[in-house]
């Protein structure tokens, strides 16, 4: 079958959404998009399957030792992520720029996945069904909640009410993903659980807009405001992805509480 | 839905990489690797916002069409750049 290309904008829209550049809103109104546009959806398949494969290889023996640390010592500490310099800096000295830049590339392509982190959270989700610990703090008033995570964390979740929605909050507690403290916030429908995974963004984050499905159980994967979520529970496909959407929406509502 | 394979070694992403024109490179590594928002490579490189958003998806998608390539098509592949951006 031919592949479609999508509309530019669209196309734009797709790769800004991956980037996490897309605003929340914005990402709800492309996903309503994607669930009706075969060409959107290839070309979102494509680049999603573009970045598994550059994730997949073992790139950072691509390169030979000499050019390697020539490009580490280019993206040393002493110029953290996220600042602005010169382009010179490091794309020039002994080899050239489009080499450094490329071989650079590769070096940090392989960092950008996080394999386990999908059964890392079903992990973190049938723990707290059998352990019996599913909460630090049972209470579905987000007021009570919200303030619960301060003093225990570096960042502070949105918890938005999703009663109306059929989403009732039921309370919070700590875990651990990756080897560092996250927030769980736990929501009810009907007799099913849901385990939101609450952490940072990462440096190089997975790609956004993720949903999956793992022994069962759906993973929905979204970023927002410079957090990262994983949504985890036996929820239909359909549902767990409408909480995500409402916790979106009602997340940016309310945002001046949070 | 048509199937997605790819067939390359991590020696031919390199080259495929390389063979990048240099401004779609430049946005992708500076993107990639300095984790630069879409506005900082605008302010860095001196090119518009939307140019910056134009140039990712081109860089993205001439690898995908080559990396997602059937077997085969990588060893015809020419050894100059491919395709340049249109002169504005």
């Amino acid at each position: 079958m031919m592949r479609q290309t999508p509309r530019a904008d669209r196309q734009m829209a797709i790769h800004a959404m991956l980037d996490g550049e897309l605003d929340a809103m914005a990402v709800v109104e492309l996903e309503s998009h994607l669930r009706l546009c075969v060409a959107c959806r290839q070309e979102l398949e494509r680049l999603e399957h573009l970045r598994n494969v550059l994730a997949g290889q073992d790139l950072r023996h691509a390169a030979p030792a000499a050019l390697r640390a020539r490009v580490a010592q280019m993206a040393a500490p002493q110029r953290p992520a996220r600042q602005n310099r010169p382009l010179g800096a490091w794309m020039g000295g002994a080899i050239g720029g489009a080499l450094a830049a490329s071989l650079a590339l590769l070096i940090a392509v392989p960092d950008v996945a996080e394999p386990g982190l999908t059964q890392a959270v079903v992990d973190g989700h049938i723990r707290s069904l059998q352990a019996g610990h599913l909460t630090d703090v049972a209470m579905s008033d987000r007021h009570v909640v919200k303030p619960w995570f301060n003093g225990r964390l570096s960042f502070a979740p949105p918890v938005p009410d999703l009663a109306q929605a059929g989403f009732a909050l039921s309370g919070g507690r700590m875990d651990v993903l990756d080897g560092r403290d996250v927030a769980v916030l736990v929501y009810r429908r009907h007799l099913h659980t849901i385990n939101l995974f609450v952490r940072p963004a990462p440096r190089l984050p997975l790609p956004l807009g993720s949903s999956t499905r793992r022994a069962g159980f759906g993973v929905e994967h979204w970023r927002m405001d410079g957090l990262e979520f994983l949504a985890v529970s036996d929820l239909d496909p359909g549902d767990l992805s409408r909480f995500r959407a409402d916790f979106i929406t009602t997340a940016h509502s309310s945002a001046p509480e949070r | 839905m048509e199937a997605i394979e790819s067939h390359v070694t991590s020696g031919e992403v390199r080259i495929l990489i390389e063979r990048l024109p240099e401004p779609f490179r430049e946005a992708l590594v500076l993107r990639e690797l300095q984790d630069m928002s879409y506005r900082e490579i605008a302010q860095t490189t001196g090119a518009p916002l939307g140019t910056v958003m134009s140039r990712l998806a081109r860089a993205r998608g001439m690898l995908a069409d080559l990396v997602l390539a059937p077997a085969g098509l990588l060893g015809d592949a020419p050894d100059q750049p491919m395709t340049r951006e249109a002169k504005p």
